[in-house]
């Protein structure tokens, strides 16, 4: 370690920051061979926190010795061995379940504490880790799922996010952050990496310096979603991408030793942004990066919400890709494996996850495409989805979680294919499902939020119920969905929704997006709507 | 032990309510104790729901009561 805890004497500390002084997360991986050893039970509560380190959450029942485990997946690209170990680990530890996070990580659920290390092993001999999957470091780097093959990316970013990944992972320098910090490095003109929801993103720029156009980055802090969601505020510096780590480094040095320790609520590095100003913000990053020049062109032009379905040809001549719907992002193990087989007989091996939850194979050459279709698996995992399944995200839901307070996968996956039975629309509609305050789900950029609750019914029991939100985006910068008033009974949250979005239908313009809909009636005009609808119903 | 935060909707407008306790449905009858001991006037009620729960710790734990803002 090469650093000074600035930090350790001059502020009042949180339980957690006093328990990281003395000891740092990641020796958490020392530790667990003897927990495994020693049983579930020898578990000291207090240490809890430090599984994190090692992306590992206890799972709710809290007291069965089981673990939600997630893998990082940088810019979301895996490759065949990757994939398969995934694959047989799922099969192996997690029974049969995958789930892709909206971090294009892969988590693993009901892994039990003997079998980490195991796991551990696995991973690490594929070059994959669990390490500061989760805990207060630097979480996986998000970014653009087709990196180096997209027609639509300025550049590639893989070097970059290689670069980055390498750089902070298991760094001691920075295994002690205040809270989580998450990392985008895009350079897709649709902006693939979501960078304003992230504390620290690289969007794509271009910039005259001395009489030659430059590729690089715009950059952007301080964003997140969380139950007090803020969107990035913009550097105003333009970084080539040999650039990129001094600036990454520097972001999260002043994160390190300036972020708030004494609350952890308080704690994301968008609170010290909204303090200091941006203008602070940038001129402390200077003083640790030097001169950089002024932000260039923003080449951003506009928003996919992390969808890539259907059969696409890459940048690379007579090569495609396809992006595959994988409902809420749950998919048992066998069909990863297949998947993964299939992305070595047609592509080259890789498989790309996606922050939609879904996946995608790459490189498939032309003359192959059309064969590879046709396998049944396209039937389950179609890579022309529903409009509503197919755009439908969940969290993880009461089913694991112990901040939920209501399911989430299954019951998203339930609406959505009713409503690709039941309302035949022209457009996909971005319907997010999360269980509680928190944003697991982003429910805040989704065009319709499902938020969960739980309501008082006749006979004084609490039962599963819903919040509406709409109008969430990414496009020029960000908007969070807005919600509507009346908390909708599980019983009739599919009927209310279809009833919502056949007026949607019968009243939209041809090709008008659900966003563009709502701001032109008006989220008042949609309230009285929802109203009307639920008269209608028995909630 | 946990802490629950409710909304509770009357014709008059909304009340914050927190609660500590074992579990929600113990939770919602501390609802309803605070709501009969401290107004004297009983509102009508159109409906109580939970929105928010967390573990108490050593430390303690809160809800800041504020009205929520559009997206929350």
């Amino acid at each position: 370690m090469s650093y000074e805890k600035v930090w350790a004497d001059n502020q009042k500390l949180n339980k957690n920051e006093i328990s990281k002084l003395k000891k740092d997360g990641l020796t958490i991986f020392d530790d667990i061979p003897h927990y495994a050893k020693a049983g579930f039970e020898s578990i000291p509560k207090d240490q809890y926190m430090y599984f994190k380190y090692a992306g590992l959450t206890v799972q709710k029942p809290q007291d069965k010795g089981l673990f939600m485990l997630r893998v990082k997946v940088p810019t979301g690209i895996l490759s065949d061995e990757q994939a398969v170990t995934l694959a047989k680990i799922g099969h192996d530890y997690g029974r049969d379940v995958l789930d892709i996070t909206t971090r294009q990580s892969i988590q693993f659920h009901w892994v039990p504490l003997e079998k980490l290390t195991e796991i551990f092993d696995r991973l690490k001999k594929v070059d994959l880790t669990t390490s500061e999957a989760e805990g207060d470091a630097p979480r996986n780097v998000v970014g653009n799922p087709l990196a180096g093959i997209d027609p639509n990316e300025l550049f590639d970013t893989r070097p970059v996010v290689e670069e980055i990944y390498r750089f902070f992972q298991d760094n001691p320098d920075f295994s002690n952050l205040p809270r989580k910090y998450k990392i985008s490095v895009n350079a897709n003109i649709f902006n693939a990496g979501q960078a304003e929801i992230n504390d620290l993103a690289f969007t794509p720029a271009t910039k005259v310096i001395d009489g030659q156009k430059r590729l690089g980055f715009n950059v952007k802090v301080g964003g997140g979603l969380a139950a007090k969601p803020y969107l990035a505020d913009a550097l105003n510096v333009f970084v080539v991408p040999d650039q990129v780590i001094k600036v990454a480094e520097a972001v999260t040095t002043i994160y390190r030793d300036f972020g708030y320790r004494k609350s952890r609520a308080r704690a994301r590095l968008k609170y010290l942004v909204a303090d200091w100003g941006i203008s602070k913000f940038e001129e402390k990053v200077l003083e640790l990066t030097g001169p950089l020049p002024a932000a260039g062109h923003d080449e951003i032009s506009g928003w996919n919400g992390g969808f890539f379905f259907g059969a696409h040809p890459q940048k690379q001549k007579g090569l495609n890709y396809i992006g595959i719907s994988v409902p809420v992002g749950r998919i048992h193990s066998d069909d990863f494996l297949r998947i993964a087989e299939l992305a070595r007989t047609y592509g080259n091996g890789e498989l790309r996850t996606v922050s939609s939850q879904n996946l995608i194979i790459p490189n498939i050459p032309d003359q192959v495409l059309d064969e590879l279709l046709t396998d049944n698996i396209f039937k389950k995992f179609p890579i022309h989805p529903a409009h509503f399944t197919g755009y439908a995200m969940a969290c993880t839901g009461d089913e694991f979680c112990n901040k939920a307070l209501t399911n989430t996968k299954d019951r998203m996956e339930e609406i959505a294919a009713r409503l690709d039975r039941e309302v035949d629309l022209d457009v996909p509609v971005r319907i997010y499902m999360v269980g509680c305050t928190n944003s697991c789900g982003q429910r805040q950029i989704a065009d319709i939020g499902i938020q969960g609750l739980k309501l008082r019914a006749e006979n004084n029991q609490l039962v599963d119920a819903y919040e509406l939100f709409v109008g969430g985006t990414l496009i020029g910068g960000g908007h969070f969905n807005e919600r509507l008033k009346g908390r909708i009974r599980a019983s009739v949250i599919s009927d209310v929704l279809k009833e919502f979005l056949i007026y949607f239908k019968n009243e939209k313009e041809k090709g008008e997006t659900f966003f563009e809909f709502k701001n032109r009636l008006g989220t008042e005009k949609l309230q009285v709507v929802l109203d009307a609808i639920l008269e209608n119903f028995d909630n | 032990m946990k802490l629950f935060r409710f909304i509770v909707s009357t014709e008059e407008g909304e009340l914050p309510v927190i609660a500590a306790a074992e579990s929600e449905e113990a939770a919602l009858q501390v609802v309803d104790q605070e709501i009969q001991h401290n107004l004297l006037i009983q509102p009508k009620i159109r409906d109580v729901v939970l929105i928010e729960k967390k573990g108490i710790k050593k430390s303690g734990a809160g809800y800041l009561i504020q009205p929520r803002k559009s997206y929350e």
